[in-house]
């Protein structure tokens, strides 16, 4: 065994990312879904959704605008009444669990492989949400900041660019579209049952679009 | 956090605390390098479990990121010395489960209010200050009304076992005068024949004791199930030369292990203890020099009215004497008779340190155990016998010949169980808490002590009945009543329910005008004449529960919930986990589970005080129990300020108490100098007998410290932290704590000569007319009661959803096949689940493990729905004003049965229920 690891010559290859142009739109979409789905009971949603329409998330895209105004011209305790009723509390757990480990049956390894993501690339959860990385806020909040650090960080940019790539697939990709079918035949057109057919295409889209831009040789191997 | 990026983004973080702003140290190609860095633990956590299976197994608890990903046995205890084999490693398939179940969907999160009908299953998540609000102001709406007795606080094992919360619950109580209706008894766990033979409930020892044991008979128990970390010490005396014999109507895993198996028909077991103590007569292998010391059976008994020939019958006692306790026997050595040594003196007040007075030593008299005497008397000349005559002819009448009948099996077997245990010395009787569970399970009991008294089986090492032992509760009471006295309303919750959910009509249904009047005129009587507590004329309004599955666990199920809990105006529900209980709630408050909280574990089982430590703070909103209530109280005496409510007058059985709910944190807090649950467990730890003086972060460091007196596998030292009872009067002479002063086996109560329990007797189990199975259940390998029963992994080692034992010819005969799911029923109810037929559940009975709950069962009931047995209160677990028979609470207080019931099955319809 080699002690002295060289830099591995991936074959997995980015091409036509063009990332200034795409990461801090995809770090803000990721963000504004995160908000949207963070629990209005835990976090101050309304103040993150109306910094963000006073910044620069009038670039989003119009339908997710869209659901940020919404969500700001809704009675604040209705939303709450919504999301708790659907993601938090039940007679028999939440109707449609909020945290990948619930929705996908408690599945060995799904809560280590967040951490180990979250740990590798330096995304520490305080002590008071710590016990629920597979909440969705979380996972989109990761992935917005794996946006962030494309955009921002050019000489590390391709770590940054295939941890997306794969915790999407490996997580978000996963599950999403699980939740947001829960969602629709409990609450179908409810306000967090839109959010969810939307972040469920947003995705889906965004998954599709990464692997877009990655080539895998045929014949690629775990060390490139 | 938040930062902007070269291009234009910005970050904006929220739930994490901290983050790199660089690229990783080793770049990222593929998911495979996620794996490249050593998965290492942030911390490892001392801890155990709080659930009333008294195993306090040590666990280390391992946490990264916040979460306790796995725990692991710990083997840290020493040896427990040259001649017995070690207490560790302990644990369980359930502990070893934890580390996921904690973050299960049941759990719950956060406070939560019913906005739809109750049991509709619609929920809103609010704040811990609203839920304190309202349920505040719903509490001071009805103290001040009608007075806390309407309101309850009930609680249940996995809250007794955990010292400081149980101590907090306790002191609230105490504070705001809820009515406790305690468990113990309704759970029908509560010895009530072993405290009413020995005046003490709490006489076992260690579980290493068993090894000492030359012949143990495991009845009415299961260990191989119940007691997984300490089974291993039957199997080591097996292998030891101990003769293990296993009786139960089932073959059971521990039957399954055993030397030999007996089976008597569900229900049957006092015929046949009885028949064991007939052989054991007969044959004259009692030791006749312990029973003339140690029991009642060389007192005499007047022939004409069969009770004790006392001083009273004969005037012939000093002025410091107390007549009616003053007994007598007839002396060999002299030819006279002679009063008892140790009888006809007051009793010491009730308190600490509260001993009979007197000795048991016999100096030189030599009592006679058989023979006739005619005494003078104040009604003139009486002929008398002794108890010992008195009960050889009714355990002539069980002999194993003319109870075969009764019990199936056969004499010869029976004859040799016998022998095999009077030859054994020392011999134990290690019986679960089953025996309770039967209408007469207290005169099983009697019988069971009458086997281990007659061969000199209680007070030698290895000898006894080991139901189980308890903390000296000096340290908890202490906490709860300091700075204020005792002020608590504590009640049976046998007889809570029997006043709130209409049991006497459900007895009449079931079992009878005649049961239903007699039973219930005697309860009427008995609490008429204060010998048992009602906090029950001003209705049950409101209910806190915690620590327990109230809906799940109660005889009358059915009855309970339509008429006591469905009527509640506001229920209160404090749990970690969901449950049918919570389902049905008002108010649900999130609990701190076993590894977020602190608190102590002490259970007699193994000599070691276990630590819970708050290896990851509670999930989501939950907190521990203490600091849950100390928010409930806080908001009480908030809204009392704001409400202006003055102080209220209380009455607590005949007592003034003066309660200022304005004041009612100030109290709960001892003034601020408990700050939390640390505090509690520290001052436990301070004022409790035989626990090491430490701290509680240097027990939590450590995990387990050794209890001071245990060298030993007895608990027989009065510095011990565990009852020594019967050591000071096997050992030091001291009389029992019975109206007798010895080992009481007859007992001379109105009520007791009226229905023949004077000594213990066969009664065949009630049945219900035209349902012909006989239903048993026991504790459950894959659960502790209701807790961890709905565990994904659990479940699916098991048949996957709620199975009842069939026997396979019962099964043939509906027609129902193995994984059939069949619809048990009778009168009460009805109940579905799959048939696991067996040859080792005998025809005419069905079993069943407990503690699944309604919401596992396809229709959404379980077993209680066929148990109508909470209103058969028997009358004499009523009696009174006899020494220490009358209401003691966690001693003397009627059992809620759970068995003496029949039920029937055949094939669920086509599809099972909706």
């Amino acid at each position: 065994m080699s002690t002295a690891a060289p830099e591995p010559a991936t074959r997995r290859v980015l091409a036509s990312r063009e990332p200034e142009a795409t990461a801090a739109l995809r770090c803000q979409c990721y963000a504004a879904f995160s908000e949207l789905t963070a629990s209005p009971h835990d976090v101050d949603a309304p103040a993150a959704v109306r910094a963000r329409l006073a910044g620069s998330g009038r670039a989003l895209p119009a339908a997710l605008l869209a659901l940020l105004e919404e969500f700001l011209a809704t009675d604040i305790e209705a939303l709450k009444g919504e999301y708790s009723g659907l993601f938090e509390v039940g007679s028999q757990g939440p109707p449609a669990a909020i945290r990948e480990d619930l929705l996908a049956g408690g599945r060995a390894g799904t809560r280590e492989d967040l951490v180990r993501f979250y740990d590798f690339f330096g995304y520490r959860l305080d002590e008071r949400f710590a016990w629920a990385p597979d909440h969705l806020s979380v996972e989109l909040e990761f992935m917005h900041f794996l946006c962030y650090h494309e955009a921002a960080d050019a000489a590390g940019r391709l770590s940054w660019q295939f941890g997306q790539a794969d915790f999407a697939a490996r997580h978000l990709a996963n599950w999403v579209p699980q939740l947001a079918a829960a969602v629709a035949g409990l609450a179908s057109g409810s306000y967090y049952g839109r959010v969810l057919d939307m972040l469920r295409d947003f995705v889906t889209a965004d998954l599709a679009w990464q692997d877009s831009t990655i080539s895998e040789p045929a014949g690629a191997t775990v060390d490139g | 956090m938040q930062g902007v990026g070269a291009a234009g983004a910005a970050l904006s973080l929220r739930y994490a605390a901290a983050a790199g702003a660089t690229a990783p140290a080793v770049p990222y190609r593929r998911w495979e390098d996620l794996m490249r860095n050593k998965w290492t633990w942030d911390r490892v956590s001392r801890g155990t479990h709080g659930t009333n299976c008294a195993g306090t197994c040590a666990f280390n608890v391992y946490v990264k990121n916040g979460i306790v990903w796995r725990e692991e046995q710990q083997g840290m205890y020493a040896p427990s010395g040259h001649d017995v084999p070690d207490y560790g490693p302990r644990g369980c398939n359930k502990g070893l489960r934890h580390a996921k179940y904690m973050y299960g969907p049941q759990r719950v999160l956060y406070p939560m209010k019913r906005v739809g009908a109750r049991g509709a299953g619609k929920w809103q998540r609010i704040g811990w200050e609203q839920a304190a609000a309202e349920i505040a102001d719903r509490f001071l709406d009805l103290a001040t009304t009608r007075g806390p007795q309407c309101v309850t606080y009930g609680s249940g094992t996995q809250m007794s076992v955990k010292l400081a919360s149980f101590a907090g619950l306790a002191r609230f109580a105490n504070i705001t005068g809820v009515t406790v209706p305690e468990f113990y008894s309704g759970v029908g766990d509560l010895p009530t024949g072993v405290y009413a033979t020995l005046g003490a409930v709490y006489t076992g020892d260690t579980l290493a004791a068993v090894f000492k044991a030359r012949c143990v008979l495991v009845w009415m128990a299961n260990p191989a199930v119940t007691r997984i970390p300490d089974a291993h010490f039957f199997w080591e005396a097996k292998y030891n030369g101990t003769e293990v014999i296993a009786i139960s109507p089932e073959f059971t895993p521990t039957a399954m292990h055993a030397s030999l198996w007996a089976n008597p028909k569900p229900g049957t077991d006092i015929a046949l203890a009885m028949a064991l103590v007939s052989v054991i007569l007969e044959e004259k292998l009692h030791a006749a020099d312990y029973i003339r010391e140690q029991t009642d059976l060389p007192f005499l008994v007047r022939l004409d009215n069969g009770q004790f020939l006392r001083g009273e019958d004969r005037s012939l006692v000093g002025k410091f004497a107390v007549r009616d306790n003053v007994y007598f026997m007839w002396d060999e050595a002299t030819g006279r008779l002679v009063q008892a040594p140790g009888t006809g003196r007051a009793d010491p007040p009730a308190g600490r340190d509260r001993r009979k007075p007197g000795t048991l030593a016999l100096g030189a008299i030599r009592p006679a155990l058989e023979g006739r005497w005619k005494v003078d008397t104040l009604d003139g000349e009486v002929e008398c016998t002794t108890v010992f005559e008195l009960l050889k002819r009714r355990a002539a009448e069980h002999a194993p010949e003319k109870v075969a009948a009764i019990t199936g099996l056969s004499p010869k077997l029976v004859r040799r169980i016998a022998r095999s245990f009077a030859a054994a010395k020392p011999a134990m009787i290690y019986s679960g808490y089953s025996a309770c569970k039967w209408l007469h399970g207290d005169m099983l009991q009697r019988a069971m002590l009458l086997m281990l008294s007659l061969t000199g089986n209680i007070g030698p090492e290895g000898s006894g009945i080991q139901f189980g032992n308890a903390p000296k509760a000096r340290g908890l009471m202490a906490f709860a009543f300091a700075d204020i006295g005792p002020a608590m309303r504590m009640v049976s919750s046998t007889t809570w329910d029997y006043d709130h959910a209409k049991l006497k009509e459900q007895n009449r249904e079931i079992y009878g005008q005649e049961l239903a009047d007699l039973y219930d005129e005697r309860y009427q009587y008995s609490v008429r004449k204060d010998w048992f507590p009602s906090y029950s004329d001003q209705g049950w309004k409101m209910a806190f529960f915690a620590g327990e599955n109230a809906a799940n666990w109660r005889a009358s199920g059915n009855q309970w919930r339509r008429e006591a809990f469905d009527k509640l105006e506001t229920i209160v529900v404090l749990t970690p986990d969901m449950s049918v209980t919570a389902a049905n709630a008002d108010y649900v408050l999130p609990i701190a589970h076993h590894y977020e909280r602190a608190d102590l574990m002490l259970q007699a089982r193994i000599p070691y005080l276990q630590v819970l430590d708050e290896a990851v703070p509670p999930l989501g909103e939950a907190v521990s129990d203490w600091e849950a209530n100390r928010r409930l109280i806080a908001a009480i005496a908030r809204r009392a300020q704001e409400r202006g409510l003055p102080a209220v007058r209380d009455e607590v059985d005949g007592r003034s108490v003066r309660r200022d709910y304005a004041r009612a944190l100030d109290f709960y807090t001892m003034g601020g100098r408990i700050r939390g649950v640390k505090d509690v467990a520290q001052y436990i730890i301070n004022t409790t007998p035989g626990l090491p003086k430490i701290s509680f972060d240097e027990l939590a460091a450590r995990g387990i410290v050794r209890v001071e007196h245990s060298d030993g596998v007895m608990w027989d030292h009065e510095d011990s932290p565990y009852h020594d009872d019967l050591i000071r009067s096997v050992v030091h002479k001291q009389p029992y704590e019975t109206f007798t002063g010895r080992q009481q086996f007859y007992i001379d109560h109105e009520w007791f000569l009226e229905f023949d329990e004077q000594l213990p007797g066969h009664r065949d189990p009630l049945r219900i007319k035209g349902y012909p199975l006989q239903m048993t259940m026991g504790h459950a390998r894959h659960g502790i009661h209701s807790m961890w029963r709905d565990d994904k992994l659990l479940v699916s080692l098991q048949r996957g959803e709620p199975d009842i034992y069939v026997n396979p010819e019962d099964a043939a005969a509906r027609g129902v096949a193995d994984g059939d799911i069949i619809r048990v029923f009778n009168p009460a109810g009805e109940f579905q689940a799959m048939a696991h037929l067996s040859a080792g559940i005998q025809p005419g009975m069905l079993f069943m493990y407990h503690g699944w709950d309604p919401v596992m069962f396809r229709g959404g009931k379980n077993f209680s729905a066929v148990i109508p047995t909470g209103g058969l209160i028997k009358p004499t677990s009523m009696a009174g004003d006899y020494g220490h028979l009358g209401y003691r609470p966690l001693a003397f207080a009627p059992n809620q049965t759970y068995r003496d019931f029949t039920c029937n099955f055949e094939k669920a319809p086509a599809g099972g229920a909706a």
